[in-house]
């Protein structure tokens, strides 16, 4: 009986900060049960903004040329100073930026994405499932 | 314990076990390893990671098909088909390029005949980062003042790479290298000309090391915003005093 006491007492302790951050950061929460990294986003969250988006291509420079999200600039990530210029050219401060590669097994974006904000940019996120991910929800039925 | 943790148990040891074993063993290519990590030398355009195989089914083997993840790293194959026993290698070649920090590369091997078979192979390359920049790029709005913004450069490693010279590659840009207050750092003081209408340049960094390899970094100075009539337009200028 005592024991049940505890675990209940503890249940209790437990709930209370978990409640405030479900009510304050629901976001975070749905992150953790998916095993969303922080900076990733969904096509249909990038989809939601209202802010500006620029899109960065990770991939090779085929890939690119197969095909790409509209308005993308390519970062090549062999030449990363020197085709940063063409990031920035299209980039402006109020900007969101996405950065996204083939597919979710891709490492590209991620690493991209944190050497653009290592280079001076804000509010620089990955795509979650990259390319496929967006091709899929842009698909046409 | 109940039947059905013992089936989830089954299946945990099965896919933990099994599934690694039909990656890499499946077919008729027997690896020496599939992964392999390489630390890269300072400065070093490309290294190159050499997977060894043999074949040992009864039946020669052909490699169908070989591909990476990446344009970074090619493979190459001497040649397709492997006798009985016979041994072969893929060596893959990672170009580094700018690239830093540990790089992991999958490599794709796909034998065709009556054991068709497909294999992972993993390159791992650790690169060392040998200077930091922050930030890349300044900016001004169109109107500020020409006051000078820097950019910090760090070397991590000056006796493998020193600095070499600042130069900026757009007239409307001065770019001066100071002397930092530590060592192996620089600041890089870049100032506009004007700021009364938007405009981008860039700065170009050359790095040295002791034995005459240079390494360049392009820094970034953008003046931006839409110009107001007041900044746009000249300023007036006073009617001629009558003498």
């Amino acid at each position: 009986m005592k024991a049940l006491r505890e675990v209940c007492v503890l249940a209790a302790v437990a709930a209370l900060p978990a409640a405030l951050a479900l009510a304050l950061h629901p976001e975070l929460t749905d992150r953790a049960r998916t095993g969303l990294a922080p900076d990733a986003v969904r096509p249909a969250e990038v989809a939601a903004w209202t802010a500006p988006v620029l899109w960065v291509d990770a991939r090779d420079a085929a890939a690119f040329a197969r095909g790409h999200v509209p308005g993308a600039v390519r970062l090549d990530e062999d030449n990363f100073s020197a085709s940063l210029g063409g990031v920035l050219a299209a980039w402006s401060p109020d900007m969101r930026v996405v950065v996204y590669c083939d597919t979710a097994a891709c490492s590209r974006s991620r690493e991209l994405a944190q050497r653009l904000r290592e280079a001076g940019l804000s509010e620089v996120h990955h795509l979650h499932g990259g390319w496929e991910a967006w091709s899929r929800a842009h698909a046409t039925p | 314990m109940g039947l059905i943790d013992r089936i989830v148990r089954f299946l945990i040891a099965l896919l933990t076990f099994a599934a690694p074993a039909g990656l890499t063993a499946a077919g008729p290519l027997r690896w020496e390893a599939t992964e392999i990590t390489v630390n890269a030398p300072p400065l070093a355009e490309s290294v190159e990671a050499v997977f060894t195989f043999t074949n040992a089914s009864d039946k020669p083997a052909t490699i169908g098909d070989v591909h990476s993840s990446c344009g970074c790293t090619v493979p190459k194959l001497a040649k397709k088909l492997y006798a009985p026993g016979e041994s072969g290698e893929i060596r893959a070649v990672f170009t580094i390029g700018e690239r830093i920090g540990l790089q992991e590369k999958a490599i794709m091997v796909t034998t065709s005949g009556d054991e068709p078979s497909h294999t992972s192979l993993t390159l791992r390359v650790n690169i060392p980062t040998l200077f930091e920049v922050k930030p890349y790029f300044v900016i001004w709005n169109v109107g500020e003042a020409t006051t000078p913004k820097s950019i910090t450069l760090r070397l991590l490693a000056p006796d493998v790479l020193g600095f070499g010279s600042v130069m900026s590659r757009h007239a409307g840009f001065d770019a001066v290298a100071v002397a930092g207050t530590e060592p192996g750092r620089m600041d890089i003081a870049i100032t506009p000309q004007t700021t009364a209408q938007g405009t981008n340049g860039a700065i170009v960094v050359s790095l040295k090391s002791p034995e005459g390899r240079t390494r360049e970094i392009t820094l970034y100075a953008m003046v931006r915003g839409t110009p107001t009539p007041a900044a746009a337009a000249p300023a007036p200028t006073a009617p001629a005093a009558a003498p």
